[in-house]
């Protein structure tokens, strides 16, 4: 591992871009939303591999916000931070992932309603429930060195809430992320 | 997988409950039906054997369009496969039909009165705690939650529905405690002889029976039904099928509990579920609700009594939940559909052959003069409320038309 200085130094292009993630969001891989989020890199070092290669070792934070619908039963928003850990050559395109996130989840959950029986038309009542989502997440990226890259995870974790009772939370989420340069390297 | 097909596979009609099939989408699919709108220049009368579902929309279909009928049900009362509990807690119990196993407004669909002024309240049926018991383990899913939701009358049941919405039209047309002995089509006009002696005569006669009763000997057909019609008849397979209500004093049950893993589950298109019956309902009281049919059903409609099958149950419950059943049991209530004579059984859940064409083989009218309807033969709803009143519309509207 390198000093910070010397990280600072071999941090390359791709890393200073200014990434937006869009994806499509799918829990339990039924329902369905999207997610968008951004990379904060945190730290940055580099190995020699036995053939002498460069191998890159990113960690990040990457704040997300996300929304996401059971039809007819709930819709949900999403905030977390995902700590990302990621490691690649820098001569390979796709790299793996794998990161660790806190989140908080709200929920409008669908509770009951009223049907008019002239025309059909329910209103329905809702509660809300508030939950922490703790997840580990595994995937795949496209490195960043084209301005349009691509993402795959898929994360499982806990929904826990002191209103009902907790469950597990998993699913996938694909996507498409925007890589920016950063104005300080133009 | 769409809707009838979740149905085939998990759902239950008449007396039910849905099995929580892990892999399948929330159920909130709306195939919804078509409330027939049609000319007719039929000035007959048209005989009803059966006042289940399709028995009772399809009089309401043909006192819309002011057509003589009378509806001639076996049972001391209207509502086959719906009834109705209401001393065991403070809301109605379903005994028979319970989950409206689509979009709630099927139901403004089956009334389909523009210039009614009623609303109904309904329950969004998405239990939150799930546990499956296998090999002797309590196991928590609760993440089932997320694939499985349907609707529940809050304040009513499908019975209150049929009795506050369809019956108040026609009930003067309908003929309780009148079993329909024969069937006799052989001339013109078609009669039905009742309890072997009163007789019925109309021009057309719909018949709405539960399948297993059509394959019993209860009603005799003179001349007998051509042998397509019973071929198809003996290919439907309509399981065993057993409603029980508990009241507990304490709640120590989640509001699903399955039986097996989730492979079982998967594969298998019989069910067995208890439930927390007052799910969302206006109730302090502790409901647990038994759902079983086809052959899961059948050590329990099986036994002798209903003291053996509460007996049974408890001991079962014990099992699970270390005992807490019969230390906390106060009272029950069981429906045995399997026992019930002019029903026996479930609701019709294998067809052994071409599922379509079986049911076109029956809903085809004999010589234009014997119709049938009922839940076993809705091509889009098979199984429901819904898919019984819908095969009831169909058939009145082939007949006058």
């Amino acid at each position: 591992m390198t000093s910070s200085f010397a990280q600072e130094k071999v941090i390359p292009n791709q890393e200073k871009k200014y990434t937006i993630q869009v994806g499509y969001f799918a829990p339990y891989g039924t329902q369905y939303g999207a997610r968008i989020g951004t990379n904060i890199l945190i730290k940055h070092w580099l190995e020699k591999t036995k053939r002498n290669e460069n191998r890159s070792h990113t960690l990040s934070i990457t704040p997300r916000i996300g929304y996401f619908v059971n039809p007819n039963i709930q819709k949900n928003y999403s905030l977390d931070a995902n700590l990302v850990y990621r490691w690649y050559k820098q001569n390979h395109a796709i790299h793996p992932k794998i990161g660790l996130s806190a989140g908080y989840l709200n929920s409008l959950q669908n509770t009951d309603g009223t049907l008019s029986l002239s025309d059909g038309t329910i209103t329905y009542n809702t509660r809300t429930l508030n939950s922490f989502i703790p997840t580990i997440n595994i995937g795949f990226e496209k490195n960043r060195k084209t301005f349009i890259g691509y993402y795959i995870s898929l994360f499982y974790g806990k929904k826990i809430t002191a209103q009902e009772v907790n469950s597990a939370f998993f699913g996938a989420e694909i996507g498409i992320s925007f890589n920016f340069k950063n104005k300080n390297d133009e | 997988m769409n809707r009838k097909e979740f149905i085939k596979k998990s759902l239950a009609l008449g007396i039910g409950l849905p099995l929580i099939n892990l892999f399948l989408d929330s159920c909130t699919s709306d195939e919804g039906i078509d409330f027939p709108v049609f000319e007719t220049n039929f000035s007959g009368k048209v005989l009803i054997v059966g006042a289940g579902a399709a028995g009772l929309a399809a009089g309401y279909l043909l006192h819309r369009y002011g057509v003589d009928f009378e509806i001639l049900e076996a049972n001391s009362t209207y509502g086959g496969r719906t009834k109705r509990n209401t001393s065991l807690a403070n809301f109605p119990i379903d005994l028979g039909a319970e989950w409206i196993h689509q979009s709630p407004s099927v139901l403004a669909e089956i009334i389909n009165n523009p210039e009614i002024d009623a609303t109904l309240d309904f329950i969004v049926y998405n239990p939150q705690s799930i546990k499956t018991y296998n090999s002797g383990k309590l196991s928590s899913i609760n993440f089932g939650s997320n694939y499985y939701s349907e609707h529940k009358f809050k304040n009513t049941s499908w019975f209150g529905f049929f009795e506050q919405f369809i019956v108040p039209d026609i009930l003067p047309k309908i003929r309780v405690n009148s079993p329909v002995t024969n069937i006799n089509y052989q001339s013109q006009k078609v009669t039905a002889t009742v309890n072997n002696t009163t007789v019925y005569e109309a021009d057309k006669i719909l018949i709405t029976t539960p399948i297993n009763v059509l394959k019993s000997d209860l009603i005799e057909f003179t001349p007998k039904l051509p042998s397509d019609k019973t071929n198809a008849i003996n290919s439907i397979t309509m399981g065993d099928g057993i409603k029980v209500f508990i009241e507990f004093s304490e709640k120590f049950y989640p509001d699903i509990l399955l039986f097996g893993g989730v492979g079982a589950l998967l594969s298998d298109s019989s069910e067995k579920i208890y439930y927390d019956a007052a799910f969302r309902k206006n109730t302090t009281k502790n409901i647990l609700g038994f759902f079983c049919v086809q052959y899961n059903a059948t050590p329990y409609t099986s036994l002798g009594s209903d003291q053996e099958i509460i007996a049974y149950i408890l001991a079962e419950l014990d099992e699970v939940f270390d005992g807490k059943a019969s230390k906390h049991y106060l009272n029950h209530v069981i429906q045995n559909w399997s026992k019930e004579p002019y029903i026996l059984g479930s609701y019709a859940s294998e067809f052994d052959g071409d599922e379509n064409a079986i049911k076109n083989t029956i809903s085809n009218p004999i010589e234009n003069k014997v119709y049938f309807a009922g839940e076993a033969i809705s091509i889009d709803n098979q199984s429901t409320v819904d898919g019984a009143c819908e095969s009831g519309y169909f058939a009145v509207e082939t007949m006058l038309t």
